[in-house]
């Protein structure tokens, strides 16, 4: 259990190529924290730089304040369970014990330890079996269990859920989920799975291009999105923007897209100094719509419907502009004209270079 | 005139080999049994003679002597060269430069002739001017009589074969430990294990089938070695380094005994037939599945 | 850590020594002038002269052997490819019953003591008037090459995908118009290294040979021995001899490299 500190950690495979671009990130004691990203971003690489198994072009990483920089994987006594299912060419058994057995623990313990961990992931049942021979799914169970079987000081899970099978993948969510509450260990989960992140992690950092974007709590990423990248990154499907301008009318303030414009009279104090040009931003789960006419909301033409799980995803025509909107309910069809409100306070706002401003 | 079928085609196409195999192998083997119940000599006429010329060869203790040198040349040279092999390859997974440098050196005695490299041993191995023992001499070990006393010359046949086969093993064995996932490496390291250890526990058994193939090839090999021991000794001195392969020609060419030549050489097929058998047991369906 | 690497470069460099050495030797000794041979320690540097090559050439009808060897390899290599490619195909590409069975017969001949199955070819050469022909000698070593082309080309030929042979027969190529316009044109630099690597190991070849030539056939191998009983001191003149014969495979090896482990080990290591 430690708390982890990249301080401004930059990565440069061979010459080129720039995986990590000035990183820094703080990982409290005992949190479970995502690494979210598109491919490509640098999340196994800051991965591999925590573990000991690349050594950082720049910058420092710390370990409870202690620099390990120069310390190897082993010095650093880290677990970690890959994407790629690494399975050691043994039995179940052997493959968990392995990790106790270069450490040297005596066997009674071994053997205690050994059956605890399987019984965590619930592979009791194939302890004696070769390991390679099991389906993708039990042997990325075997990986994890070979990782818990040993008191790391924290463990690093690089995307493992993405190669087996979505029935073990829940099952092994809610399995990681628990230990982490039961073990408070500091946790460190690889994921471009969205979904995955919001329910597994306390906080969750978003990279992009090597670059630490912005590291909160789910919520809090959900809602104050601090760039257009995470608003957009962030829901399923994210936010969508509208090039708006700001106008004064009758004293009140509002963000004309041209089709259509919203009020921000409340917050307009704040606008006014960035200039004309801004984006309107709103998440398709937040928009009204009604097959009624209501005061105050502007029509549309509604030119798709789809079912998304237990929602329709609306399509919404207006002018050049077209609006998705994500609902539980609703009567409006294809080809209906549809009425359209943006609460004001689920609006956000953000500056032409794409920064949040309200 | 009936088109033939396109599948009668493929058919004759996959045969040809067969015929050729069986007009060239089946063949050949039938008349060496038959062979081995005549007393036929260079010369000669064949003259039945039952399972006399058997009688003879399970008599022969130079059959057993063969036997037991050919034996003892295969499970060494073998030994070595999967110890030695193996250390070689071990290294050239750890080292970050001149890997193409070794590569290129280690394929030198597998390409070069068998016949002239035994003969090229031959002359190192003299006992005046030879360089080996000039060699052994630096470091402080005295000049041996390699080739001239029939321990020695074993041990030289042995050396002989493990110079040439060993980077057969090395680069075999390389080239499999680098289609490894570097994840395996990586893991093994990070659940706290050593270089050695991760080699020997987790990247040797990775590559088992590999392992299992060069091993069986090697066996084979070694049973039925011919070239390099016969340009280097000639199976000698006296009948030291007289492996089966070398028994069976002499029989046959310098004595002059053609039925005995083909109750050795039948005996042989049949031994090897056996081993193979039995060896390509894992080796086999490693191999198909390659 | 840096200790560590240097021991591991220093053990590599001996062995790569040990087998580098051999090699180093027959061409040192191969362009040594007759009065440095017999001198310990050894001569390392001295003036290089060409008296050895120009002995072994003129004489003891080297020219003569050097075209054995050259035109046996040749043909053997060729007529195997045209009787194995197409098996090979076959086999691959097409239902055929016993296929595993055919395969592993084929595959069988490499395991076989050949020095023991040829003598019949003895008896029967010698009867059928085909001893110490080229003609005799051709016919065993298509039967030593066919089991290399058979199983190397096998693993080329299943690398390329079936989808894109389907697809040109679909727009209109004969199966025979597939494999020779599609299929061997994907595989040419493993045909290529497989007709190498038959070519070293025909050229190699000893223990036929020596059981089914005398002086008219004969191939630089066996000849070698020759060298051996009437060159005998003459550590030159042999050595030279050895240069001759096995360099060209030495340049050939390394131009296939990478394919030659694939080939010793029939196609195991890709
Ligand atoms: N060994 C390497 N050599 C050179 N470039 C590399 C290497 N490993 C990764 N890269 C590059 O560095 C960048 C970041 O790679 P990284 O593996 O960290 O991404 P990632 O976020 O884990 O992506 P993914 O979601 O696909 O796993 C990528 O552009 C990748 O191509
Ligand atoms: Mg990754």
């Amino acid at each position: 259990m430690v708390e982890i500190f990249l301080d401004n950690v930059t990565h440069i495979y061979g010459k080129e190529v720039k995986a990590l671009d000035s990183t820094t990130l703080r990982v409290e004691n005992g949190s479970l924290i995502a690494l979210l990203g598109p491919s490509g971003c640098g999340k196994t690489t800051t991965m591999r730089i925590i573990a000991g198994l690349l050594r950082p072009t720049s910058g420092r990483v710390y370990f409870d304040n202690v620099d390990v920089t120069e310390r190897s994987s082993q010095e650093r006594n880290v677990a970690m369970v890959f994407q790629f299912i690494v399975i050691y060419d043994k039995t179940v058994f052997e493959n968990i014990e392995f990790p106790l057995l270069v450490r040297k623990v005596p066997k009674e313990e071994r053997i205690k330890r050994v059956k605890h961990a399987a019984e965590l992931m619930g592979i009791s049942n194939v302890l004696n079996q070769q390991a390679r021979k099991l389906d993708p799914g039990t042997r990325q169970k075997v990986a994890l269990a070979r990782a818990f079987v040993r008191q790391p000081t924290v463990f690093l899970l690089d995307e493992p859920l993405t190669n087996v099978d979505p029935q073990t993948r829940l099952e092994l969510r809610k399995i990681i989920k628990e230990l982490q509450k039961d073990l408070h260990q500091t946790m460190i989960y690889v994921t471009h799975d969205q979904a995955e992140a919001l329910t597994l992690s306390e906080k969750i950092a978003v990279m992009k291009d090597g670059k630490m974007i912005q590291y909160d709590t789910p919520e809090a990423l959900y809602d104050k999105p601090k760039n257009t990248f995470v608003a957009w990154f962030i829901g399923n499907p994210g936010m969508q923007f509208f090039d708006v301008s700001l106008k004064q009318s009758d004293g009140a303030f509002l963000l004309d897209a041209g089709e259509f414009s919203v009020d921000v009279s409340n917050v307009s104090g704040q606008l006014v100094k960035y200039g004309n040009e801004l984006k309107l931003g709103i998440r398709p789960e937040n928009i009204q719509v009604s097959s009624q006419k209501k005061v105050g909301w502007f029509n549309t033409k509604c030119t798709m419907v789809e079912r998304v799980g237990n929602m329709h995803l609306l399509t919404l025509g207006k002018g050049r502009l077209e609006i998705k909107a994500k609902i539980k309910e609703t009567d409006v069809r294809e080809g209906d004209t549809a009425w359209v409100q943006f609460p004001s306070e689920k609006v956000r706002v953000y500056s032409k270079a794409g920064e949040l401003i309200i | 005139m009936k088109k033939i079928s396109f599948r009668s085609k493929t058919l004759f196409l996959a045969l040809i080999p067969m015929i050729y195999l069986y007009g060239l192998v089946i063949y050949p083997f039938a008349s060496v049994i038959y062979y081995s119940f005549f007393s036929y000599d260079i010369g000669g006429t064949p003259v039945f003679n039952g399972v006399g010329n058997y009688i003879q060869l399970f008599t022969d203790p130079q059959f057993y002597r063969t036997l037991g040198l050919t034996l003892s040349y295969s499970i060494l040279a073998v030994g070595a060269e999967f110890l030695f092999g193996i250390g070689l390859a071990y290294l050239l997974v750890h080292i970050s430069r001149g890997r193409s440098v070794a590569t290129s050196i280690l394929i030198l005695p597998l390409v070069m002739t068998p016949a002239v490299a035994g003969i090229i041993w031959r002359i190192m191995f003299d006992a005046g001017f030879g360089h080996v023992n000039f060699y052994l001499s630096l470091i402080g070990i005295p000049g041996q009589k390699w080739l001239i006393r029939p321990t020695e010359a074993f041990i030289s046949t042995v050396i002989v074969d493990v110079w040439q086969w060993t980077p057969f093993v090395t680069l075999v064995t390389f080239a499999g430990l680098t289609t490894l996932p570097v994840e395996l490496v990586e893991s093994a390291y990070i659940d706290g294990a050593s270089e050695f250890r991760t080699f020997k526990d987790i990247l040797l058994p990775r590559i088992r089938a590999l392992l299992y193939i060069i091993l069986f090839l090697r066996v084979i090999d070694t049973l039925k070695i011919f070239d390099t021991v016969y340009t280097m000794t000639g199976g000698g001195p006296g009948t030291a380094t007289t492996y089966m392969s070398i028994f069976n020609y002499l029989n046959l060419m310098t004595f002059y005994h053609i039925g005995y030549g083909c109750t050795i050489a039948a005996f042989f097929i049949v031994l090897m037939n056996v081993v193979v058998t039995v060896l390509s047991k894992k080796a086999g369906a490693a191999l198909f599945a390659a | 850590m840096k200790l560590k690497t240097l021991i591991f470069y220093i053990l590599l460099a001996i062995s790569l020594l040990f087998f580098i050495y051999p090699v180093y030797f027959a061409f040192n000794l191969a362009f040594m002038p007759r009065a440095a041979i017999f001198q310990l320690p050894p001569n390392y540097i001295f003036q290089p002269t060409l008296d050895n090559f120009v002995k072994v050439i003129n004489s003891w009808e080297f020219s003569k052997y050097l075209m054995n060897s050259t035109i046996v390899s040749i043909l053997s290599v060729t007529l195997s490819l045209i009787v194995g490619l197409p098996a090979t195909y076959a086999l691959v590409r097409y239902d055929i019953p016993k296929k595993g069975t055919i395969l592993s017969m084929i595959l069988g001949i490499r395991f076989l003591p050949i020095t023991s199955v040829a003598i019949p070819f003895y008896i029967m050469f010698v009867s059928l008037g085909l001893y110490d022909t080229m003609f005799g000698l051709l016919l065993t070593y298509i039967l030593l090459n066919l089991p290399f082309i058979v199983w190397l080309m096998r693993g080329y030929i299943m690398d390329v995908p079936t989808e894109l042979e389907e697809s040109y027969e679909v727009d209109g190529l004969s199966k025979t118009q597939v494999f020779l316009r599609i299929t061997l044109p994907l595989v040419y630099k493993g045909l290529l290294a497989t007709v190498l690597f038959c070519f070293i190991f025909t050229w190699n070849e000893f223990g036929i040979a020596l059981l089914l030539t005398g002086t008219n056939a004969r191939t630089l191998p066996v000849q070698s021995l020759q060298f051996v009983a009437s060159l005998g001191l003459d550590w030159g003149a042999l050595c030279a001899a050895a240069v001759l014969i096995a360099s060209p495979m030495i340049v050939f090896g390394l131009l296939i490299r990478r394919y030659l482990i694939r080939g010793l080990s029939l196609g195991a290591v890709r």
